[in-house]
């Protein structure tokens, strides 16, 4: 439904030009939560910008719904922006207004008559939770609240894409979650296709089903979430998903391994990944049972759950025993799709 | 007549207390039209200084540098020479040149442009994300005018008219002092061309009064809309 082809953006800066976008072709499809992640300054934001023509590109095209919108003016450019609801890291709200009056705000612009603002912004703020808080003005609301109200703000006009950009940046990782949870809901409920720029591989995780890492302008590379979790091509891709996986592959675990290494020099450590199915097999249960006489400690461990439900997770055991029953075990760990990585010692 | 020592503020009984009340509200008159039109002039000026800054196309950069050329030009006369420059403008304007009526052109031509730049300024300081955010949400100029950049200004614009309506309550009395009435003619004429401080002295007490009347609506009102 979404489509970018061969998009490029040239910002002429007083010290040359800038390639903010560089060639980018990518497809979202409908009811897709799509994740574009990358630093600031990747060209993330100025690429999704390009949906409602907040930026426009210097050269390539942008198709929403078979319509090339890149090129829209005028009446047409304002209709096409009624279709995409935007919610933003510093929320943007009107101080001067309600959290009703502020829902109400797009569908005054399309003139919506009153009694029926009133009730749809009513049941928006329901839907996010605000029920309560209608004739609080923003100041009096906490950052999370406030990035309710941009939501329920963006969905007023029955939108078919809610684009996000860095929109739980500026929050705390509680309040985080809270928003996630909420934008899931919604998808669920709504069937929107969902844009997410961020630099938090968090929010990806938790949200999306595809993703696209961005550096430098470019695309560098893009998957469905679970493909690009487990089998990362990029270097930058692997620093964004071992930084989420990982966070717990601590110095202080380090350590532990490398003092059951000394303790055993006998055994082997060896680091299972896990993804998707695997996850639920009992695979230590298999090994236990298939080789007796091997003693199988397990040393750290951590699983992550993905959006689209799949899992990943990762596993450090020691085997302690006969050398070929330890051979034989990682044969059989082969054969049950586990990646089975020896750490050798030293 | 005894116009020495400072006893002489307090012979009240040289007030003539009716003329002082038509002064009155001869000021009160001269400020509350001023201020009323100054208010639109200045707000569409100011409007158009903040339209027109900032502006890749060069017809409308020299739109802003005309606008701008007036406004600073217009800000810059002191307000007793400007009144008597306008004299000439003020009789085809309003068909005369003394009286409270008279003095109002002179009195908007120095404060509208003093207020569109106050105006000019409290639209540059509206947050440039929720402009962007009406933008996105298919906004027009003109509804970004009124729904986002009024509203989410209205202190500024409300602090700034006060502040402009004060300095035209000064204005006022040196109009007055050339033949516009009020009490600024009032002091002038029956005060001190007169010898009778009691008179300059009660002038001064209700000019006051009038002033903190402005002060307290304006910063009543402010507090009122200002939802920060």
């Amino acid at each position: 439904m979404i489509e970018f082809k061969q998009v490029s953006k040239t910002f002429a800066t007083a010290s040359g030009q800038v390639d903010a976008v560089k060639n980018v072709d990518l497809t979202i499809n409908a009811g897709e939560v799509y994740g574009i992640v990358g630093f600031s300054g990747a060209g993330k934001s100025t690429l999704v910008r390009m949906l409602n023509g907040l930026e426009t590109p210097t050269s390539g095209e942008v198709i929403i719904n078979g319509k090339r919108i890149d090129n829209l003016k005028g009446k047409e450019l304002r209709d096409q922006r009624k279709k995409i609801g935007i919610i933003f890291q510093h929320f943007n709200l009107l101080w001067s207004r309600t959290v009703l009056e502020n829902i109400e705000f797009p569908l005054e612009l399309i003139g919506v008559a009153k009694e029926e603002r009133h009730k749809k912004a009513k049941h928006l703020a329901d839907l996010v939770g605000l029920g309560e808080r209608i004739n609080a003005y923003p100041s009096q609301l906490s950052g999370g609240q406030k990035q309710r109200v941009g939501i329920a703000r963006a969905l007023a006009t029955d939108p078919d894409i809610l684009i996000s950009d860095e929109a739980t940046s500026a929050l705390d990782p509680q309040t985080t979650d809270e928003v996630l949870d909420l934008l899931d809901e919604i998808n669920e409920k709504l069937n929107l296709t969902i844009v997410i720029i961020t630099h938090e591989m968090h929010v990806i995780r938790r949200l999306a089903d595809k993703v696209a890492v961005m550096e430098n302008g470019q695309v560098i590379e893009e998957g469905p979430v679970s493909e690009v979790f487990t089998h990362p091509k990029e270097e930058l891709t692997k620093r964004f998903v071992s930084a989420e996986v990982d966070t717990k592959q601590t110095t202080d675990v380090k350590q532990v391994v490398a003092n059951l290494l000394e303790k055993n020099p006998q055994g082997k450590l060896v680091e299972l990944k896990f993804h998707g199915q695997q996850v639920e097999r009992p695979v230590i249960n298999e090994l236990s049972k298939n080789f007796p006489e091997l003693e199988i400690s397990i040393l750290e461990g951590s699983i992550h759950q993905l959006a689209d439900k799949g899992t990943i997770g990762s596993l450090f055991v020691q085997l302690v025993g006969p050398v070929e029953q330890i051979k034989e075990a990682l044969t059989l760990l082969e054969k049950l799709e586990v990646e089975a990585k020896v750490i050798e010692h030293g | 007549m005894d116009s020495q020592g400072l006893a002489s503020y307090f012979e009240f009984k040289n007030v003539n207390w009716p003329d002082l009340w038509a002064a009155t509200w001869e000021t009160v008159w001269m400020t509350v039209v001023s201020v009323a039109i100054v208010a639109i002039l200045g707000l569409l000026l100011g409007l158009l200084l903040y339209e027109t800054s900032d502006s890749k196309s060069f017809a409308v950069r020299a739109l802003n540098w005309i606008v701008a050329l007036f406004v600073n030009v217009f800000r810059s006369i002191p307000f007793i020479i400007l009144i008597v420059l306008l004299l000439p403008v003020t009789q085809v304007i309003v068909g005369a040149i003394t009286g409270a009526k008279a003095a109002i052109p002179s009195l908007v031509i120095s404060a509208a442009p003093f207020y569109a730049r106050l105006v000019e300024l409290a639209f540059h300081e509206v947050d440039g994300g929720v402009i962007e955010a009406a933008d996105a949400m298919g906004a027009t100029k003109w509804q970004i005018v009124y729904k986002v950049l009024i509203p989410e200004s209205l202190p500024a614009l409300v602090s700034g008219i006060t502040v402009t309506a004060i300095s035209l309550i000064g204005y006022t009395a040196m109009a007055g002092a050339i033949g516009a009435g009020g009490l600024g003619q009032l002091a002038y004429t029956d005060g001190f061309q007169s010898y009778n401080n009691a008179i300059t002295l009660a002038a001064t007490a209700v000019i006051v009064v009038i002033v903190f009347v402005f002060q307290y609506l304006g910063d009543f009102s402010v507090r009122k809309i200002d939802k920060r």
